[in-house]
Order: structure tokens, then sequence, then C-alpha cells
């Protein structure tokens, strides 16, 4: 006989594997799987959080250019439920940024030292649309680790105000922070900090 | 009815989502040791704990699960730590490195080319190629910080004064990615090219020194070498598989006793399930 997984674990598997294939192989879509739980907000996001998060863990959410209050309802969901602590950007394991506003807030997140890299944190962008179609799109070009020669990531024209705040974050690499873009369809794309970024037009 | 008294993949959660993050860091940062809690498991450290609890945290119902020691299916740490996964998860097993999803290895990289959809757990038992000019972990851990590998070079210059060439067999020393020093663990140095821009995933576990650490697909992998001594793997012209006939994988050498009593050496391909399938088709 073999043991089963509950449902909420089989989705922080699942979760966890599409983040590993975002991060091994940077700018290919995954799609993230939302958790069998009533939860506010974004159902892939609550996927993220249970995936990564529990008692060791600092977690800070931003909304609207500020970082979302101890007592927000959300982060007080969350931190019961994943049992992570709500903590300040700077001591921040893992971070979920909502919209473009929060772009600034990237530079507080801690990026780890030469000798503990790993301390870097994790930052979950909300954008609107990856693989976006429209003609304003932004097209990241990406090179690095995990990509053959290059490839691209269209993203809405918002989007691009992402593009400074993650290359400062990777300036002095092996420090720095990882970054898992997520669309409102769930769909996610992994930008390791290993990986380097330019914008092009269609 | 009996009772379980473990979790899908033995260990629990915690543990999992811990390995978790240490892979998903490990595979942003190619080639650094990440340090992770490394739980007791049910076998010795030492025997594969740290590739075990990769594979445990990685493994859904749907994968297909290969277990390789030195290349061979059916050797015991092998066919116990296969045994162990397959109870605690109930994923398909093969023999066949074509159908399996994840892969889990003690010194050898399968001899066919991997693919991308294919994850390989390499079992560690000594995680840090510094530890050869630097026991200090802490010492070790600055060095690795600082991209400070001068004493490994002198290291691989003396080996080359003394005995005329890079006296390395296995373990053999790499940088990855251009930034971090990498321990191969003891894979022939006829691995060591498999890793270079490869296109599948490479997933490290040393249990007992509880590191992880990886090399993502597509990645620069480089053996440390002078110009003048350059990286060679093994080969010896005219050696073939006594089984299969192929001259272009790696060989090991075993005793046999022949019908009259007397023992004789002979060569075959250490990856058992490529000689096989090979000895099939021919």
């Amino acid at each position: 006989m073999v043991p089963m997984s509950t449902p909420l674990e089989t989705a922080c598997r699942a979760t966890f594997r599409t983040l590993l294939a975002c991060f091994a192989r940077p700018g290919t879509l995954g799609r993230l799987v939302a958790p069998p739980l009533a939860a506010p907000g974004p159902g892939w996001w609550t996927g993220i959080a249970f995936a990564l998060l529990d008692q060791t863990q600092g977690v800070a959410l931003a909304h609207a250019g500020r970082w979302r209050s101890a007592d927000d309802p959300l982060v007080r969901w969350l931190t019961l439920r994943c049992h992570a602590r709500h903590v300040s950007a700077p001591q921040a394991q893992l971070a979920l940024l909502a919209d473009p506003a929060c772009a600034p807030l990237l530079d507080e997140l801690p990026q780890g030292s030469l000798t503990y890299p790993e301390a870097g944190a994790t930052a979950v962008v909300l954008v609107g649309t990856l693989a976006c179609p429209a003609a304003d799109a932004t097209v990241w070009q990406l090179r690095g680790p995990g990509i053959a020669a290059h490839c691209d990531l269209a993203l809405d024209a918002a989007a691009g105000a992402w593009l400074a705040p993650i290359q400062r974050s990777r300036a002095h690499y092996p420090r720095g922070i990882d970054v898992v873009l997520v669309d409102q369809d769930g769909r996610c794309a992994g930008l390791p900090r290993t990986t380097r970024i330019t914008e092009r037009g269609l | 009815m009996h009772e379980l008294h473990y979790t899908y993949g033995l260990i629990d959660e915690d543990s999992k989502r811990e390995v978790r993050r240490a892979l998903l860091k490990a595979v942003a940062l190619p080639g650094h040791q990440v340090p992770f809690a490394s739980r007791d498991l049910p076998i010795a450290r030492g025997w594969g704990t740290g590739g075990l609890q990769i594979t445990l945290a990685l493994l859904a119902p749907e994968d297909i699960l290969k277990v390789i020691d030195q290349g061979d299916d059916e050797s015991v740490n092998a066919v116990n730590l296969r045994r162990l996964i397959a109870q605690t998860t109930g994923v398909a097993l093969t023999a066949v490195t074509a159908d399996a999803t994840v892969i889990q290895t003690r010194h050898r990289i399968p001899e066919e080319r991997l693919r991308a959809d294919q994850i390989l757990v390499l079992q560690v038992p000594m995680v840090d190629p510094l530890r050869w000019v630097e026991p200090n972990l802490e010492r070790a851990t600055v060095m690795h910080g600082e991209a400070d590998y001068g004493r490994m070079w002198v290291y691989m210059y003396e080996s080359v004064i003394r005995a005329g060439d890079l006296r390395i067999a296995t373990q053999y020393p790499v940088i990855v990615a251009d930034r971090y020093l990498m321990d191969t663990t003891p894979i022939p140095r006829w691995d060591v090219p498999k890793l270079h821009q490869a296109d599948a995933l490479f997933l490290f576990g040393a249990g007992r020194e509880k590191r992880i650490y990886a090399v993502p697909p597509h990645t620069s992998v480089a053996p440390l070498e002078f110009e003048d001594v350059p990286f060679r793997v093994e080969y010896t012209p005219g050696q073939c598989c006594a089984r299969c006939g192929c001259g272009d994988s790696f060989l090991t050498s075993h005793a046999v006793s022949g019908a009259d009593g007397a023992t004789r050496w002979v060569t075959t391909c250490s990856d058992t399930s490529f000689c096989a399938a090979r000895q099939a088709v021919s």
C-alpha cells in the first residue's frame, strides 16, 4: 500500500515542479495550479505560498506601490495558514509585488551576500500578460544559463517598468534577487539572477 | 487494515518544502552549494541520502524513475533505493534511460544523451572541491564567495609537475557558468563533458554534508585544464565491451572464471541498460 498525497500537497508539488522548470529554463512559460482552498486573491499565489512558505520564512506583500501592513487581510490570511512571518522588505525571503507601481520596491529586498547568495529574496511579480500578442508589447530578450542561445519574452507594455529594477537587482552576481513573473491567467516565467535581460521592440 | 505511518514520499511536507526551496536557489546559482537540513532517513548517511531527499521532494505519481549505481541498475545501492522510493511513492520504475523522467544515479551519467524533459539526480559523497586545498569549511565558503580559486590552480599545477598529468581520476573539478568551482561527484572523467551545455537538468544532493547544488540545462561546465595540459577523458584505443562490442562507452573491468577454472579480466560497458539495448539490436 502506498500513501496518497492530499490535494493541497499535490498542488504544492505541481507548483514546485512548475517553478523548477521555469527557473531551469528562463523564458519558458509554465502554468501554476491553484490549490483547493477558498483564498483571497488569485489561486496561483496561494499555490506558491503553500509550496514555499512555512514558519522559517519571512514574507512581504506589496500593492499599489506600498508594502502591505501586518493587519492587512491578505497578510493575516497568509501568515495564519502558512505559518510564515510577516516581515519588513529587507528581511523577506519571499515577496509578492502586485502591480507595476511596486517596481521600485524591488530595490528594498535582500540580495544575499557573497558567501551566502542564496539569502537573496525570491520575488513573485504580477504582470498583465505573458506571451503578449499586442503590437505594443514589451519584448525582453533573455540570455544566460538554461537558455540555448537567447529567447524572447513578450509582456504587456506596463510590465516594462520592471526591467530596470530587475537589472539592478543582478548587477552584483552572485548577489541578487530571483524573479518569477506571473500573469492574470496563472502563466509564469522564471528569471533567476543569472538571466541577462535586454529590451527590444517588436 | 495495515496503517501507514509515513506520508507520500516518506519525508514530511516541511522537509520537502525546505529541499524544494534549496533546489530553486541552487538552480538560480549554478554550481553554488546551498545548505539544507538533511533529514534522517532509513538508510545511512553516505549511501545516497542527499540524492534520495531530492528525488522524494521531486517525484509526482506520474513520473517514471530509474535508479543506477555505477551505471548498473541491479547493484545493491540502486536496488535498495529503488525499493524504498517505490514503496513510499508508487511511481513507475524502469531500467530504460529513454523512458525515465527522473534518474537518480551514483557515480555515473547514462551513456545516452538526456532529453530536456529528464532530470538527473546525482548522489554526492564529497561536496567541495576546495577541500583538497582548504579543509576549513568557513574559509572555503569565503573562497567560493570571492571566486578565489588560485590555490586550486596551484594544486593542479603541482599535480602536473609531480605526475606529468592532471592526476585526478574522478570528482574532476569544473567551473560552472564561468563563476563557481564545482565537484562533479565521483563520475569518471568520461562523463564530465556530458554536463556541458546539456539539455537536461542536473541536481546534486549531499546528505551527509547537507548541501544541494545544480547545473541547469545549456550551462557552461568547463573542466580545469592548462593550455599545454588539456583535460582528457579515459580512453584506451582498441578496447571495447565484451558483451555488445561498443568501443565508445565507459568500460569497467571485472574478473570472471572460465570453464578451466582460470580467472581472466573482462571489459564491459559500465552502463548496463545501454549495453543490454545494444545487445538486443545486434
